[in-house]
């Protein structure tokens, strides 16, 4: 129980780091948003300190169930996002991807799953599977990074078209930096991405004998693949940039949720029973 | 004048031609048209898009409740491979027709460009000092060295050109990456053709022959001339604390040609390979053995036999043949078909007779009760309680292939992400005890990176 109270203050924290995010997008009060910042610090820590008592507890990496899962890409999402917040000094963009990780490690509470530790299936004991999902944290927590920053984009993006002559157009980073970013992230996501299929696909092959079966967890992570795969061709060859660029992101970041959501939830296959 | 456009476009312009993978040059003619199109960047773009549709379609196809796979199988179709050869195809193409530009790049940069080349680039920068030629184009070469840059030189006409770059292996990064994705997908191609994959229920004790006895779900069989056998020597299932299953384990022997030829206990997620055949642990079910006495009436001779559930044996002498249907350990007479509990509190035997092989009878019995028939007195004396184990058998001679193309794939985005091929050129001049010096750079990736050191070679130079 002991370990729930961590995973509890990483909620409150990531709920009050939102908060106080777009309290400063609001505002641009610095005091705001150096709490924010700090507020997220300690959600990381709680969100560390959860992930690492439950591998204690359970004596393997804690990847069992959906409440495990959802609390790795949580930290995988407030990790990358506080990298890039003293990598690139850009603070608002709290606002928009905060409450992405506030959403993933509330999901299991949100949908009454289960928080205990799960007994891994005999086919889910391979360290081939701790690496798959390892790299799947810092894919995911890309996308979140780069989809964030591509809502931003659409909004900025509209408000310099009209001339806006509103708060936010003025405080906002300029669209073309958003852009770029969002575009890095995605390019430094998609080496993982591919790591994630392979990794998955070395694993089916020990598990059941096949690499690859098409089951809707794979051909799923082979969609986020393919559109990401066609951002980034788009992007070098054609220069595709801006609204078109901005769309493909946070579709790509849906079919990442999907792959992770929808399938385990609405879409049964050989994997369900990974959930 | 024709040979300096040429010249003039040997870079930049040149680049961005080949990687649209859309030859301007050539003219109009049907076949360049169709090779082109097959080769452009705009027909990759459109098959990610598509294949993504179909998968998801496919995806959203409910599964067969009975089999649980997709009772639509998109990814099976003709059409759908073919969306897949096609991508190959265009991928191919494009990696054709970027080698050209690959090549090149590998090769030492052409230090003579013309100033108006450098005046377009995105990073330009014209430098002016009091000084001769050589000491200006020797603290360029220096600062461009201190940046980890080779550098090549030309003198023409009271001219020196500089050309330098670094990271030029950068460039094989995404060629080996859409070659690794080729390879994949001739692994995958090739397992198909070549491999096999089937299911064996094997009961404990009993062999199974990899031929004969293993139920294929593929067109392509084993040959006869790979036959060996395996051997069941146990099933068993590892339980934690808390009674759920922890693992399965079969203890499995190959035997080929009559000899023992390896052992082993295998696992979920750690299979048996022999001569590249695969031996997987998938599943099990319950398998009772049952014990009984035959005394023949026309021989008068007495055997004792010991099958599975399902299995039979004969009377000897006779055309009588027992089938043990099935084992009931706790057997309620009120309600024949099921079993009260685990426990054996009631052991029976529920059996079918078989003359001429017509059946004649299907009852049941209780241990050690005799069965009287015209021509025999038959008695269940003992049973084993156990499990058969699932295995599924597999041979793809494509995962070592696809193994191969992943490993590439790796390599390649690693290439990409370690090297950046960046070039810089300077062209340096001397009018009136003044010297002048071009500088112009360009990369395909991290202009950041080539903005820094653009820069930083600028400033030393200049002070
Ligand atoms: C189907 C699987 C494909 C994969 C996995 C793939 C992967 C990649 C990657 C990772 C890069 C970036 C390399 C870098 O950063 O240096 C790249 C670049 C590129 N790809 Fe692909 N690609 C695929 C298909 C295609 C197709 C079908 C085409 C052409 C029709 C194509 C043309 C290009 C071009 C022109 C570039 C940019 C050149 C460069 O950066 O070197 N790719 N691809």
């Amino acid at each position: 129980m002991n370990e729930m109270i961590w995973y509890y203050s990483a909620i409150a924290a990531y709920l009050l780091a939102s908060l106080l995010y777009i309290g400063y997008l609001v505002s641009k009060n610095k005091p705001l948003g150096d709490a924010a910042t700090g507020i997220t610090i300690v959600g990381l820590i709680a969100n560390t300190g959860a992930l690492v008592l439950r591998y204690i507890i359970t004596g393997r990496a804690p990847f069992s169930n959906m409440y495990e899962y959802s609390t790795s890409f949580a930290w995988g999402i407030a990790a990358i996002y506080l990298y890039a917040e003293f990598r690139y000094k850009l603070k608002v963009v709290g606002a928009f991807v905060l409450p992405l990780a506030l959403i993933l490690i509330a999901s299991t509470l949100m949908l009454k799953l289960p928080t205990e530790p799960g007994n891994l299936p005999p086919a889910l004991q391979s360290n081939w599977l701790t690496f798959h999902v390892i790299v799947a944290v810092f894919a995911y927590g890309a996308y979140a990074f780069s989809c964030g920053l591509a809502i931003m984009y659409l909004w900025k993006e509209s408000m310099e078209k009209n001339k806006s002559k509103s708060f936010f157009n003025r405080e906002l980073p300029a669209a073309n930096i958003l852009d770029e970013l969002s575009y890095r992230f995605i390019a430094f996501a998609f080496p993982f991405i591919s790591l994630v299929i392979i990794t998955g696909a070395i694993w089916a092959e020990y598990a059941w004998g096949r690499y690859w079966s098409w089951d809707p967890k794979e051909t799923w992570s082979l969609i986020t693949w393919l559109v990401y795969s066609a951002y980034l061709h788009a992007r070098f060859t054609y220069g595709w940039k801006g609204r078109r660029a901005a769309w493909m992101a946070v579709i790509g970041f849906f079919t990442v949720l999907f792959t992770y959501f929808g399938v385990n939830i609405l879409l049964p296959g050989l994997h369900s029973y990974a959930a | 004048m024709a040979k300096k456009n040429k010249e003039r476009l040997n870079t930049v312009d040149e680049e961005k031609e080949i990687i649209d993978g859309e030859d301007r040059e050539s003219g109009t003619n049907g076949i360049t048209e169709v090779w082109n199109f097959f080769s452009s960047m705009k027909l990759g773009l459109i098959l990610f898009l598509i294949i993504a549709a179909a998968a998801i379609v496919g995806t959203l196809i409910p599964p067969d409740p009975q089999t649980n796979l997709p009772k639509f199988n998109i990814y099976g179709q003709i059409w759908f491979r073919g969306l897949l050869g096609l991508l190959c195809m265009n991928l191919l193409v494009c990696s054709l027709n970027r080698w050209k530009f690959i090549s090149r790049a590998l090769g030492n940069p052409k230090a003579r460009v013309s100033e108006n080349y450098l005046k377009k680039l995105k990073q330009f920068s014209s430098i002016r000092k009091k000084g001769n030629l050589a000491g200006m184009a020797g603290s360029l070469e220096a600062a461009l060295k201190e940046k980890g840059y080779r550098v090549f030189k030309e003198e023409a006409d009271g001219t020196t050109f500089l050309a330098a770059d670094k990271g030029r292996v950068g460039v094989l990064g995404s060629f080996v990456t859409h070659l690794s994705f080729l390879i994949i997908t001739a692994g995958a191609i090739y397992g198909g053709f070549t491999g096999y994959e089937g299911f064996v229920n094997a009961l404990e004790g009993q062999s199974f022959s990899l031929t004969k006895d293993v139920s294929w779900s593929t067109a392509h069989r084993p040959d006869p001339d790979e036959e060996f056998q395996v051997k069941v020597n146990r099933f068993w299932i590892d339980y934690r604390p808390d009674g759920s299953v922890k693992d399965y384990y079969s203890d499995l022997t190959v035997i080929d040609q009559g000899q023992e030829k390896t052992k082993k206990v295998i696992e979920v997620n750690d299979p048996l390979n022999y001569k590249g055949v695969k031996f997987y642990q998938s599943s099990f079910g319950p398998a009772n053995r049952v014990t009984a006495k035959v005394a023949s009436k026309k021989t008068m001779q007495e055997n004792e036999y010991t099958v599975y559930e399902e299995n039979g044996f004969p009377v000897e002498g006779t055309d009588t043949e027992v089938r043990v249907l099935r084992f009931i350990p706790d057997f309620d007479p009120s309600n024949p078909g099921q079993s009260r509990s685990n426990l054996p509190n009631n052991p029976a035997v529920i059996y079918e007779l078989l003359k001429g092989g017509q059946s004649v009878e299907t009852n049941y019995k209780l241990l050690n009760v005799p069965i009287q028939t015209d021509d025999a007195t038959v008695t269940f004396t003992g049973y084993q309680v156990g499990n058969y184990t699932g295995l599924s058998v597999r041979k793809d001679p494509g995962v070592p292939i696809v193994w191969t193309g992943s490993g590439l794939m790796v390599l390649g985005m690693l290439i990409s992400y370690l090297w950046q091929h960046r070039k810089i050129w300077a062209v340096v001049r001397e009018a009136n005890g003044i010297a002048i010096a071009d500088i112009g750079a360009t990369t395909d990736k991290n202009k950041l990176g080539l903005e820094n050191d653009f820069n930083a070679i600028v400033d030393t130079v200049q002070d």
